[in-house]
């Protein structure tokens, strides 16, 4: 079959799931590049199905873990399956990752930053060697990229947040960073300034986007990454002006910052916040907030127009009996399967369940997903389409590309 | 009035005939026939008459439409072997039957799919060309994926 033809070849390849084109890429040189040709990648992302990345970490329990990590932990692949009679959750991963193994990887903390396309944007930090390290990993093809180290480092890491995306109109993958810093201008009161850079994959370098132009501050409580939807990140900021708006876009084409529409402000009595966090439930945006005693999820029907956010559940506490309540840690919600269950995971997954729209919690969970959480501390990347390949050679040809995280 | 047939010619050299509404499924025959109405027999040099015989076959279903599916997969489910899938899939490719050859993909596909490596090799009969020590290197730079 040596002369079976390209096109045909990638045809058959771009039909197996991700475990087998791992297998495949090294069957025969002619595979091997077949599997790195744009073809290829596009042909296998648009075939693979929609699948989940989880970062099991099971040793980072207390704080202290994280300045002194024993283990970086490991990333699973988990497919959804969704069909009209079958939904469920694939947890036998069709693959991991065990962090642990790379060499340059030991004894530090990995945060995930974001997910598109399958291509994994990793966050390396360590206050005990003082290293800020950031990656780009294709997990299909194990392809790793070590982005420069930014230009201006912040060593009071609470007070940067990141940004994974691609742009709609180029093609090319960016990763983003606001930071705060305290400037002291003229002898005067130091002030703080928000400022942005972004790194666009295959140039080499930080760029500078200068100070940030919509009037937030960068809320250390509610810090996390930015939520890629619809060619913007969104992030929960701090509501400077009491206006209660407090989400914040980044456009990749347009590389600017704008306030984004929040829901409507509801003051409940006897309700405190505990918790705020973005997330994407079928193709929208939704807001989950947490309080003491009940857990809202609200869904934006159309992204941008204010009027389009709804509330889609509010789930009482006491109906959650078994389910350890969440306390500071979001929620990321994992998928809405087409049954009606809303499946939700939490960072610190002792507990996971799942649950009905109305509010009736299924007593009988899927054993599939006893097992995941039992077995998972989990920490839910994003959803992300399994079938990741998106071959970084395309969008980023530099020395720093191919670094290899494994020296054997 | 009767229909207008098609004479194909496979790479050994042997004749079939074939309706010419029917052989216009094949968006490579169509194109033929437009050009210069294939009033002669149109030459498949990379197809074989085992082949062929298959995709006359195919070409010849009497389906409804909406039965369609279900029958190019089981068309090619009942060919479940590797090298004859291939060769089907080759001749779609060639003939530009998009139905068939992405029916002979999947099943392929589905049937490789938890090989190991080497039953991949053994199965699409590909040559290793890597040298022991190139796959060694290449074993070891991958073995914290596996």
């Amino acid at each position: 079959m040596e002369d079976l033809p390209a096109e045909l070849t990638i045809d058959i390849l771009s039909r197996l799931p991700v475990k087998t084109v791992i297998n495949c890429k090294h069957v025969c040189k002619k595979w091997w590049n077949l599997v790195s040709d744009i073809l290829f990648v596009n042909l296998h992302l648009s075939r693979s199905p929609t699948g989940l990345i989880i970062h099991h970490h099971l040793d980072i329990c207390m704080p202290w873990d994280l300045i002194f990590p024993n283990n970086p932990g490991t990333l699973k692949l988990v497919e959804i399956e969704d069909k009209v009679d079958r939904h469920r959750l694939h947890t036998d991963p069709p693959m991991s990752l065990d962090l642990s193994l790379p060499p340059n990887l030991h004894n530090t903390v990995i945060r995930h930053i974001g997910s598109v396309n399958g291509l994994i944007c990793l966050r390396q930090s360590s206050l005990k060697h003082d290293l800020y390290d950031t990656y780009i990993c294709n997990p299909v093809t194990r392809e790793y990229m070590l982005l420069p180290r930014q230009r201006s480092q912040t060593h009071n890491f609470l007070r940067d947040v990141y940004g994974f995306g691609v742009s709609s109109l180029t093609g090319e993958y960016k990763v983003i960073r606001t930071f705060q810093a305290e400037v002291v201008r003229n002898g005067g009161k130091p002030a703080r300034v928000l400022e942005a850079e972004v790194y666009t994959l295959g140039t080499g370098q930080w760029r500078s986007l200068g100070p940030v132009s919509v009037n937030y501050w960068l809320d250390a409580f509610h810090r996390f990454d930015g939520l890629f939807l619809n060619n913007h990140c969104h992030w929960i900021v701090l509501d400077v002006e009491n206006t209660y708006e407090n989400i914040c876009t980044f456009d990749f084409n347009k590389e600017t910052f704008q306030s984004f529409p929040s829901p409507p402000f509801e003051f409940v009595q006897q309700k405190r916040y505990k918790r705020q966090s973005l997330a994407i439930l079928k193709g929208c945006l939704c807001k989950l907030d947490t309080y003491d005693s009940e857990l809202t999820i609200w869904v934006m029907k159309e992204h941008g127009i204010k009027n389009s956010w709804h509330k889609e559940v509010v789930i009482r506490r006491e109906i959650c009996v078994d389910l350890k309540w969440p306390s500071y840690k979001p929620i990321h919600l994992i998928a809405g399967l087409k049954d009606g269950r809303a499946n939700y995971g939490r960072r610190r997954g002792e507990s996971m369940a799942d649950f009905l729209p109305h509010l009736r919690l299924r007593t009988s969970i899927d054993p599939s997903m006893e097992a995941l959480s039992a077995e998972l501390t989990m920490d839910i990347l994003s959803r992300l389409p399994v079938k990741t390949i998106i071959h970084c050679k395309r969008v980023c040809n530099h020395k720093y590309y191919y670094k290899k995280i494994c020296t054997t | 009035m009767s229909k207008k047939t098609l004479t194909l010619m496979s790479k050994d050299k042997q004749l079939f005939n074939i309706e010419e509404h029917l052989a216009v499924q094949s968006v490579t025959i169509r194109n033929m026939v437009k050009e210069d109405g294939a009033s002669s027999v149109i030459p498949l040099p990379r197809v074989d008459s085992e082949t062929l015989a298959l995709v006359i076959e195919y070409l010849n279903r009497q389906q409804a439409p909406e039965e369609d599916e279900d029958y190019v997969k089981k068309f090619v489910d009942e060919r479940g072997e590797i090298p004859t899938l291939l060769e089907l899939a080759q001749a779609a490719l060639d003939l530009d039957i998009k139905k068939l050859m992405d029916a002979a993909c999947m099943k392929v596909a589905d049937l490789i799919k938890d090989f190991t490596l080497e039953e991949v090799r053994e199965a699409l009969r590909i040559e290793n060309d890597r040298t022991p020590e190139e796959e060694k290197a290449i074993r070891d730079e991958f073995q914290w994926a596996f």
